[in-house]
């Protein structure tokens, strides 16, 4: 799909010895409040990784600073072998991210959305490029549709389309089932299945343990700032997992 | 530069199939000017200095809306966000927010000057390259910094009032310069006197615009 020149894509970086995350003494602070408290992490390339979490563990805000969306208050991020701060505009290229909330314009249409972050990530793609990305996501009905005339599950299927245009080498996910209906989840699930056996690397901020299960390798649990759990995940492993990580969000209530 | 014409793109052919902006922008400034005439006594003793004033209270009036309104279009899906995340330097991200908002004002100025013209009754002194720099100089200096200011204050519950209260205090040494030079344009003044203004407005478009380039990545980043 398209050209994209410049940054690391999914399997194509020749920086593939590199760790797609790397992560060293992160902490981030929101003016006197600590929010993530000495964060060491190394996310290898391929692989996909569930981070679990109560509210307010500081989950999105470790998405934000990967994406160079927020400024660490000390430590070094580094996105694909860039510094998330010194080479913001390469760890940026590397990245593609899903929010819960679309990130589309609503009064744009549907190919217009996707023909504009297309080009703003140095794609150029035509018409037929456009309509083949978004039949994906059973969207091509719907190209030259308003995208604030879709539905919610349909709108949150354009962000996918949005998200991985291009093939990133690394797809950071925030809450990526959130208002999804059945369909729509099984078309990420299938996206995301496509751009693991390309060799993309995903980091996946979810409540729902079972989704972010299925999709994952390995699965870490942040709690309060820190991360307290990170285990390899397996088919049978869910359910001794979800016990833990319950028992935990209990205390955090008590 | 990719991204900059992307986002500047995609700002003015948006405006020109919604053709929201500039008419909001428009309306809203044709109002004060009218309001502003009628309180004032249509022609007054010195319509080039009043003309002048008016003019440019009505575009900075007419400018803040336009820039909450800009803004309000990345806030609403946050797509703000979706252009943060586009691999370049962000400084391409804000220069093109920046154009964009430059065009929509001029485009308003373009209807309202004439206007003015007329209403306070000010005279034709030809002096139309020099009124051509101020309008231009001015909007610069305003879009300049108020684009930086609504990317700040979008991101708030208080935009909306949030956004004049930073801006005009801050826009004032502009303003100066922009409604003395179109005064003196409009009084005939001897060219050189507008020039000085000009030149002054000129400074401050290249501190005002160079200061929000620097400071636009770190004011949006969390």
């Amino acid at each position: 799909m398209g050209r994209a020149q410049e940054f690391p894509r999914a399997k194509a970086t020749p920086r593939d010895a590199e760790p797609a995350v790397e992560i060293r003494e992160l902490v981030k602070h929101y003016g006197a409040t600590p929010v993530l408290r000495g964060i060491n992490l190394t996310i290898a390339a391929g692989t996909s990784v569930a981070l679990f979490g109560a509210n307010g563990a500081g989950k999105s805000t470790l998405l934000n600073l990967i994406a160079t969306l927020a400024r660490p208050t000390s430590g070094t991020i580094r996105v694909c072998g860039f510094d998330s701060v010194d080479d913001g505009p390469r760890a940026r290229g590397c990245a593609g991210m899903l929010s819960h909330a679309p990130w589309v314009y609503d009064r744009m249409s549907v190919r217009d959305n996707i023909r504009f972050f297309a080009k703003l990530r140095g794609i150029h793609l035509d018409d037929a490029e456009i309509l083949d990305a978004l039949a994906e996501m059973d969207l091509d009905h719907v190209a030259d549709d308003d995208a604030g005339t879709l539905s919610r599950g349909m709108k949150q299927r354009l962000g996918i389309v949005r998200a991985f245009l291009g093939t990133p080498a690394l797809l950071l996910m925030d809450e990526p089932f959130t208002g999804l209906d059945r369909k729509s989840a099984d078309l990420l699930c299938d996206q995301i299945g496509r751009f693991r056996q390309a060799g993309g690397t995903i980091l996946t901020v979810t409540h729902a343990i079972s989704e972010g299960w299925r999709i994952a390798d390995r699965a870490l649990v942040l709690h309060r700032g820190r991360l307290v759990q990170d285990v390899p995940v397996s088919p049978d492993g869910l359910e001794s997992f979800a016990a833990q990580y319950d028992d935990r969000m209990r205390g955090e209530d008590n | 530069m990719r991204v900059f014409w992307a986002i500047l793109w995609k700002d003015i052919r948006y405006e020109l199939r919604r053709r929201e902006l500039v008419a909001i922008m428009t309306v809203f400034a044709l109002l004060v000017v009218v309001i502003f005439a009628f309180a004032t006594g249509i022609r007054s003793d010195s319509p080039a200095s009043m003309a002048a004033a008016v003019l440019w209270v009505a575009t900075s009036f007419a400018g803040t809306l336009g820039l909450n309104r800009s803004l309000a279009l990345e806030r609403d899906e946050q797509c703000l966000k979706a252009l943060l995340m586009s691999p370049a330097d962000r400084s391409w991200v804000f220069l093109a927010k920046a154009t964009g908002n430059l065009v929509f004002l001029l485009a308003a100025q373009v209807i309202l000057t004439p206007l003015v013209i007329v209403l306070f009754g000010v005279e034709d002194t030809g002096q139309w390259l020099l009124l051509g720099a101020t309008l231009l100089l001015g909007a610069t200096g305003f879009v300049g910094v108020g684009t930086l200011f609504a990317t700040m204050a979008t991101g708030t519950r208080m935009r909306d009032w949030l956004l004049p209260i930073l801006l005009f205090p801050v826009e004032v040494p502009v303003l100066i310069a922009a409604v003395k030079a179109t005064a003196n344009v409009f009084s005939a003044a001897p060219p050189g006197e507008s020039t000085i203004w000009i030149a002054i407005l000129a400074a401050f478009d290249l501190i005002f615009v160079s200061m929000s380039i620097l400071s636009f990545g770190f004011a949006v980043e969390e």
